[in-house]
């Protein structure tokens, strides 16, 4: 693949490094490279080219066309000696633990079709800079050791989920980047200034009391507000009540399925919560423009949302053939959540086993941390849980895995595919007892 | 006269028929089965957008808003050029979006099929021009978008 010559003359300031290089002094695939990014950044009325500070996160983890990178511009880069200047984390690798994942002949074929060339994607990638093979997950920031970037770091990411994460909970700052130019980013080492990377794109456009009279269900509440706000930047008031004021943990893990449905639903790549989100905590007042939108989110929003957005199957009529869990990736301590809520519905209602094959979705890292944790291992594979680190949405989007009757506790699943969300207590029951809760039993 | 001035994104001239969405146009869900096999043209898959849906979209001139939807955008725009499957100009009534000028700036730099991309052309874009419309894009240092028999 060559790249072409483009006319257009760029307008934002350079540096005389980034000129040298789009004049192709350190050769002309690079130069190839800083002209899309001067192109872009001139589109966004960027006024001049900062670094890429930290790791990268990108979306673009398999060949899959107009959904990743073409292999033959990756050969290019790779064939050209470039590298990103640091190294990057990639969502979760195409599926191929088709056993655990319980695909019958057509879905395999599909899925393999559809991720035909993922092998040298890999191996492109890890020459380019992907940290290795366990760095496919689309949550790398949920484990000590993985991409969890400094605050008010310059970062180039795509994965509207991790953009929302990094930006919201970490303060670090990135755009959501679209898929190529992301790479293009990380491998120049510099990127256009605008947006969120700006003190005032990163100002709230919205405040959003929240109202409810319980913890609101993470992803039902981010929908409510991604609607609302759509790609705005909401200040929400009122949710430090139901999950505190310190990140721990469990906050993070809110936050991290939150976001990810604001972003799904909405295309919103930053929030603040008042009392706990970093950059709410120091400058409240001079985080929200003058003219904001006001807004609240009742008991009745949460309702109305789940109604509006009931997926493509009646739960109380069909039985799922399947159930997924973990879009995004869970982190070790949601896993052990469900493993006791789930424990808890069985012993319940005097049952050993699930009655829906149910996924768990993690990254590589939790899984090995899973099973280096024996009773965990053992407890799962007992109730019937089986664990993958593939991409529950990647699974999906074979259109003849998109026909199973799915479940899921992901907004963003049902947002791109036919599974249907339900919130956690009810999947819960739906998944131990299956068609005895279907058939009104 | 039908005429409107803009800002040029990506630069060229082309005259074709333009087809004009009023709602903001979701790349990945109304390209994506264009993503798939060796189609002869891409049609517009998202149901949720009466003004597109089933059209044709290969060659002719979008007039949108704006753009939404996945950060795969951008793989988007570059392969639908590189298969020649794109619409010859994206036209958008304000700001250009980010994924959008991302993806066509990929696909002016690494492809032989550059997509003419004109923005800030005002919310009468999407009343100036009716879909069907011969339209010509004429986008250099500024861009110009007049309707064929007004020239």
């Amino acid at each position: 693949m060559t790249p072409t010559r483009s006319t257009s003359p760029p307008e934002l300031h350079l540096t005389d490094a980034d000129i040298g290089a789009l004049k192709g002094d350190r050769g002309e695939i690079l130069a190839a490279i800083f002209r899309s990014i001067v192109l872009w950044g001139r589109a966004m009325h960027a006024t001049r080219l900062v670094d890429v500070e930290g790791w990268g996160h990108f979306a673009g983890s398999g060949p899959q066309a107009g959904i990743g990178i073409p292999l033959a511009m990756l050969k290019t880069l790779e064939a050209a000696g470039l590298r990103t200047k640091h190294p990057f984390t990639l969502d979760p690798h195409p599926a191929i633990d088709f056993d655990t994942l319980g695909l019958d002949q057509a879905e395999r074929a599909a899925l393999s079709e559809q991720n035909k060339g993922s092998d040298e994607y890999k191996t492109a990638m890890l020459t380019l800079g992907l940290v290795s093979v366990e760095g496919y997950t689309c949550t790398p920031y949920t484990y000590i050791g993985g991409n969890i970037p400094s605050r008010d770091s310059m970062l180039a990411w795509s994965e509207s989920s991790a953009v929302v994460f990094a930006n919201s909970v970490l303060a670090a700052r990135t755009n959501r980047n679209a898929v190529i130019m992301d790479l293009f980013c990380n491998i120049a080492g510099r990127m256009p200034y605008f947006g969120l990377l700006t003190d005032d794109g990163r100002k709230a456009t919205h405040v959003i009391d929240v109202e409810t009279s319980s913890l609101p269900n993470p992803q039902l509440l981010g929908a409510v507000i991604g609607r609302m706000v759509i790609d705005g930047v909401p200040y929400i008031r009122g949710l430090d009540r139901w999950i505190g004021t310190s990140l721990v943990t469990k906050t993070k893990d809110y936050l991290k399925e939150f976001g990810a449905s604001a972003a799904a639903i909405g295309a919103i790549g930053l929030y603040h919560v008042d009392g706990l989100t970093p950059e709410a905590l120091i400058s409240r007042n001079e985080l929200i423009i003058h003219e904001a939108w006001a807004g609240s989110v009742s008991d009745n929003s949460i309702l109305e949302e789940r109604q509006f957005s009931r997926g493509s199957i009646d739960t109380s009529e069909d039985v799922p053939e399947r159930c997924f869990i973990g879009c995004p990736h869970l982190s070790f301590d949601e896993i052990l959540g469900w493993e006791a809520a789930l424990t808890a519905s069985l012993k319940s209602h005097g049952r050993n086993r699930l009655a829906i094959q149910t996924i768990i979705a993690t990254s590589p890292h939790v899984l090995k941390e899973i099973k280096h944790t024996n009773w965990l291992a053992d407890r799962l594979e007992s109730i019937g849980i089986r664990l993958t680190p593939s991409c529950c949405e990647d699974i999906m989007s074979a259109p003849v895995a998109n026909r199973r009757r799915t479940v899921t506790n992901s907004v963003k699943l049902q947002a791109f595919t036919s599974a249907t969300m339900l919130p956690d207590a009810d999947l819960v029951k739906l998944i131990v007892l299956g068609a005895e809760v279907v058939n009104g039993r | 006269m039908r005429e409107l001035v803009g800002r040029t994104v990506i630069g060229g001239d082309c005259r074709s028929e333009a087809i004009v969405s009023r709602r903001p146009f979701n790349t990945l869900a109304s390209f994506f089965p264009a993503l798939i096999g060796n189609p002869d043209g891409a049609f517009c898959a998202d149901r949720f957008n009466e003004d597109t849906f089933g059209r044709l979209l290969t060659g002719l001139i979008l007039c949108i808003p704006t753009a939404v939807g996945s950060t795969s955008g951008g793989a988007v725009w570059e392969h639908l050029a590189r298969l020649r499957l794109a619409p010859a100009a994206v036209l958008c009534a304000g700001q250009i979006d980010s994924i959008t000028a991302a993806g066509l700036a990929i696909a002016a730099t690494w492809t032989d099929y550059p997509i003419v991309a004109v923005d800030e052309l005002g919310a009468s874009l999407l009343d100036t021009f009716l879909t069907g419309e011969i339209i010509a894009v004429s986008a250099g240092i500024s861009a110009r978008v007049q309707r064929e028999d007004s020239r």
